[in-house]
Order: C-alpha cells, then sequence, then structure tokens
C-alpha cells in the first residue's frame, strides 16, 4: 500500500514537473512548434526528422507523434488524427488511426504529399481527440520545387556558356580590327612624318 | 608615270641606284630599303652628294627604332609595306617616285605568288596616282623568280 503511494506520488511528481518545464518553456518561447498547450488534456509533440524539413512533391513523409497523458495515468484510448495543412490552413491529406495511451506513447506515422503540391509552408498538425477532450500540436515545414534547383544550374551553364561565346566574341572582333587599327595608325604616323619634313602644302 | 624594273649585277647595283636618284633632279621620293639598312643607305647618298631631305625612309632590315622620320617594317610583312607606301603616296603632293632596294629580297622572305600580288598592286596604285617606279634588282641565281613580276612593269631594264 504504502509502496502504491509511493509510486503514485513519483508518477504526480513527474507530471508536475514535466508540466512545469513546458510552461517554462513556453513563457520563454524556445520550444518547438509541436508542443501542444499547457490547458490540453495530453502533451502532443512532433518529431519531425531534419531530412523532411525541406522535401519535395510526393515525398512519403515520416514523424513521429510522442503524446504524454497530463491529465490522469489511466489507459484511454484516443484517436489521433494527423494531416498536412497548407499556408491556408486546407487540409491536403490526413489520416487517422486508434490507439491507447497510459501515461506516453509515441507512435510513428506518415503521409503521403500529393505529387501536385505546389512549392511552399507546410505543417503537419495532429489532433488527439481523447474523452477529456482535444490536444494538438503543429510542426512546420517546407515543399521545394526539385526543377527549381536544376533551373538554378540551368541558368549557371547558361551564363557561363554566354560568357565564353562572348568572351569568343570579343577576342575575334579584336582579331579582325586589331589590322584596322595598325593600319589607321601606321597610316597617321605617316601623314606626321609627311607634314613634318614637308610642311602643310 | 612609269613603272621600271633595273635588273643590274650585284657589283653596280649601288651605283646604278645613286645614278637613277641623280637623274630624278631632286624629286621627293619614298625609298624602300631592303638590302642595307637606313643610316647605312644614308650615309652612302650623302657621301656621293645626294640631298636626302626630300627622302623618306621604309628601313626593312632593321628593327632598331633611331629616328621618327624612319619606318620599320618586316619585309614579310607586304601588307603593311603595301600600306605604307600607299600612304605616303596619298600624303605627298606633286612629283614622286618609289624606288625597292631590291625587290628579288622579298622573294626571300615570301613565296612568288605573294610578292606577285604585291608588286602588281604596287603598281596598280601607282599607275592611278602617277608616282615613278623603279625597282631594282640584282642578277643573281635566282633571276628566274622574278619571270612572274616581270608582266607588271611597263619596261624591264637589264644591265
Amino acid at each position: 500500500m504504502a509502496g502504491n503511494n509511493l509510486k503514485n506520488n513519483f508518477g504526480i511528481l513527474n507530471i508536475s514537473s514535466i508540466v512545469l518545464f513546458s510552461i517554462i518553456l513556453l513563457s520563454l518561447g524556445i520550444c518547438s512548434s509541436g508542443f501542444a498547450h499547457a490547458a490540453q488534456p495530453f502533451n502532443v509533440d512532433i518529431e519531425l526528422p531534419q531530412t523532411y524539413h525541406e522535401t519535395t512533391q510526393g515525398t512519403e513523409v515520416w514523424f513521429t507523434i510522442k503524446m504524454l497523458n497530463l491529465a490522469n495515468s489511466k489507459r484511454v484510448d484516443v484517436t489521433l488524427n494527423y494531416e498536412i495543412l497548407d499556408s491556408k490552413n486546407d487540409s491536403i491529406v490526413h489520416n487517422a488511426k486508434t490507439v491507447a495511451v497510459e501515461t506516453q506513447a509515441s507512435f510513428v506515422a506518415s503521409l503521403i504529399l500529393p505529387s501536385d503540391t505546389a512549392p511552399g509552408d507546410y505543417y503537419i498538425h495532429v489532433t488527439v481527440s481523447s474523452p477529456s477532450g482535444d490536444s494538438s500540436a503543429t510542426t512546420s515545414f517546407k515543399v521545394i520545387d526539385p526543377h527549381a534547383d536544376m533551373m538554378k544550374y540551368y541558368y549557371i551553364g547558361g551564363a557561363v556558356i554566354g560568357l565564353v561565346l562572348l568572351i569568343l566574341i570579343i577576342s575575334l572582333m579584336v582579331s579582325k580590327l586589331r589590322p584596322v587599327i595598325e593600319r589607321h595608325r601606321l597610316r597617321m604616323k605617316i601623314k606626321k612624318i609627311v607634314q613634318e619634313k614637308l610642311g602643310k602644302d | 608615270m612609269a613603272s621600271q624594273l633595273i635588273i643590274t649585277s650585284v657589283e653596280k647595283l649601288q651605283n646604278d641606284i645613286l645614278a637613277k636618284i641623280k637623274s630624278l633632279n631632286g624629286k621627293i621620293g619614298i625609298y624602300v630599303s631592303l638590302n642595307k639598312t637606313q643610316k647605312s643607305t644614308e650615309e652612302a647618298f650623302t657621301k656621293n652628294g645626294l640631298d636626302t631631305s626630300r627622302m623618306f625612309f621604309i628601313d626593312c632590315v632593321s628593327k632598331e627604332k633611331v629616328r621618327e622620320d624612319v619606318l620599320h617594317i618586316s619585309p614579310e610583312d607586304l601588307d603593311t609595306l603595301n600600306t605604307a607606301m600607299q600612304a605616303f603616296v596619298k600624303d605627298i603632293h606633286g612629283e614622286k617616285f618609289i624606288l625597292i632596294d631590291a625587290l628579288s629580297t622579298l622573294l626571300i622572305y615570301n613565296n612568288e605568288n605573294k610578292v606577285a600580288k604585291f608588286v602588281q598592286e604596287l603598281t596598280e596604285y601607282s599607275s592611278e596616282n602617277n608616282v615613278h617606279i623603279i625597282a631594282f634588282s640584282p642578277r643573281t641565281q635566282g633571276e628566274e623568280l622574278l619571270d612572274k613580276i616581270f608582266n607588271f612593269f611597263d619596261t624591264v631594264e637589264k644591265k
């Protein structure tokens, strides 16, 4: 009995510490966007691997949903609704599953980005629905156009080729013009020699 | 004005040139020196009592620029040589002559066709602009090389 009380006290102490830590982080503004608000029954966190922070259309985005039951330590069934939102908060893809959570749990989930997804900022939004209420978390990532990156190389390549062509044209013009300029110089020199020797007659 | 090719022996070449210049009675001249430097040519003229104050020199032997009024042109660069002679003809008013000493030297540095083209252009231009051209050439074993250019001159004198 005394042992059970001690275990409960430790559990309450642990949860209190996490809640307090979360509040401090939130108040300092340094926590991840994946954290839920302290008032929610679950503390939800989304862990998005670095490789998906910038991704392309058609990619299957994998992430981990971490949940901490703040309301109680009893096992409860919760529904996980996770979706990808665009910058206008419109859902472009979503999925849901029901899982059982006791004090804390982690689930790996994935969503496939449609192949016609426009480049821009997107959000993974997770809502944990339980009898005690809803909790949610959001994290952001960026969809980039792979061809836009290639275009950059095409532009650089084009500019290099253009520059080489320009240099070739200029050298060709200089080589063609040089004899003309030299001949003109010679004529001017001869004019000066004749004028100096014979005078301007 | 006529164009004249004078072929003479190597020994007589210098004296024939001096005699020819004397006969031109102080006309303004353009002297193309292909055998000797301008300095030694002018010294020879002065020694023989010729006035060089009305003579313009194109030195194709020496590259060293000593005087501002002397042009140094490579005998291989026939285009520049032609341009220079035409520019002198254009800028000198009145009667003038061009003397080439010696034409066969050009055949050492250029092929026959190039020299023939050069002579053709020069004689045509001179004919249109009333310039007397006198080209000297020593009688040498390679005299037959001059065969191609004989026709461009009004007269060919063999001494």
